[in-house]
């Protein structure tokens, strides 16, 4: 009987968890796909998350912040692997053959900000993606990162500046397109 | 570039279609149902070692309490015979003590211990003035 009551109040909090999983999964790996231009690390990424968050569902009290504890643990267990020793991670021995052209300018566009982003510095683009993608604002920032505002602010302003860089003479170009767009 | 055209950026950055997640959600409860049970185990043998350490640590300190007790004597000195009522009436006066009082027999109101006559201030007074022994005997200069 024990052994019984024990399955169902598993049962009951995993079935939140799958509720919660299946409800918050996509949005949280759109964001980690942003962060890290991969769907591998992406999908490792947000698995780890949700890992964590399994191990502790039981004693998380503060159920309506969820959201807010998924996205932190996600940002820190995303720097903490960009902190790895540059050993352990994979590493590109060859050149990458040049991109061709592409028919479509959307597609084009896309892999032109994503490599950009790509070259901001991690925690730049942590901050990038947390002000601008998931809409935070500085102090839920800090706090999903665990820094001062202050350090959100500046970190914001490097990185924007690295995107910039990063995009060169393209960036003009994806900003006349939109407004093309817009206008027609 | 202010905020919306930042945003407006990203937004190309974001994934066209998302992998399917129907698989991913019973690996990771089965992953994480294993990683549970690790960690109660974990749990538990830490709490037997760190219990078990304690009771080792007690031990030792009650094995060395006694232990430290019994030795009294330093290391470096020999340890004195047990001292008997059969030892103490062996035992010899001291050399300087036999100087003084060599030439001078017992007498029955002076007895041969060494400690009587040390102790009693009318021994001492006795010792090397006045003999009471026969004649012929030396007395001290």
């Amino acid at each position: 009987v024990p052994e019984d009551r024990t399955h169902r109040a598993g049962s009951g909090w995993e079935g939140e968890f799958s509720a919660y999983f299946e409800a918050r999964a996509p949005a949280l790996r759109s964001t980690a796909f942003v962060l890290c231009g991969d769907w591998h690390r992406a999908e490792d990424i947000l698995q780890n998350t949700f890992l964590k968050l399994y191990v502790i569902w039981p004693r998380l009290a503060r159920r309506d912040e969820l959201d807010a504890f998924a996205r932190r643990v996600m940002f820190r267990l995303f720097l903490r692997e960009n902190r790895r020793l540059w050993r352990s991670r994979e590493q590109v021995s060859g050149e990458l053959p040049e991109p061709r052209g592409f028919g479509d300018s959307d597609v084009a566009q896309q892999l032109t900000v994503r490599a950009a982003l790509a070259g901001v510095p991690p925690k730049q683009r942590a901050v990038l993606v947390l002000r601008y993608w998931s809409d935070l604002s500085v102090e839920d920032s800090a706090v999903a990162l665990g820094c001062s505002p202050g350090t959100v602010k500046s970190q914001a302003a490097r990185g924007l500046v690295a995107l910039r860089k990063q995009l060169g003479p393209q960036f003009d170009d994806l900003f006349r397109s939109e407004e093309k767009e817009h206008r027609t | 570039m202010n905020e919306d055209e930042i945003r407006s950026l990203l937004l190309h950055a974001a994934p066209r279609e998302q992998p399917s997640t129907a698989a991913d959600l019973a690996e990771l409860l089965g992953r994480g149902r294993h990683k549970r049970k690790i960690r109660g185990y974990l749990v538990i043998a830490g709490s037997a070692v760190s219990t078990a350490a304690v009771a080792v640590l007690i031990v030792a300190l009650a094995v060395g309490r006694s232990a430290g007790g019994a030795q009294l004597v330093p290391a470096d000195q020999p340890a004195a015979p047990p001292m008997t009522s059969s030892t103490t009436d062996v035992l010899t006066p001291s050399p300087t003590t036999t100087l003084r009082t060599g030439t001078t027999p017992n007498t029955p109101n002076t007895p041969n211990t060494p400690s009587t006559p040390m102790s009693s201030g009318r021994s001492s007074s006795t010792v090397g003035t006045t003999p009471t022994h026969p004649a012929g005997a030396t007395t001290t200069p």
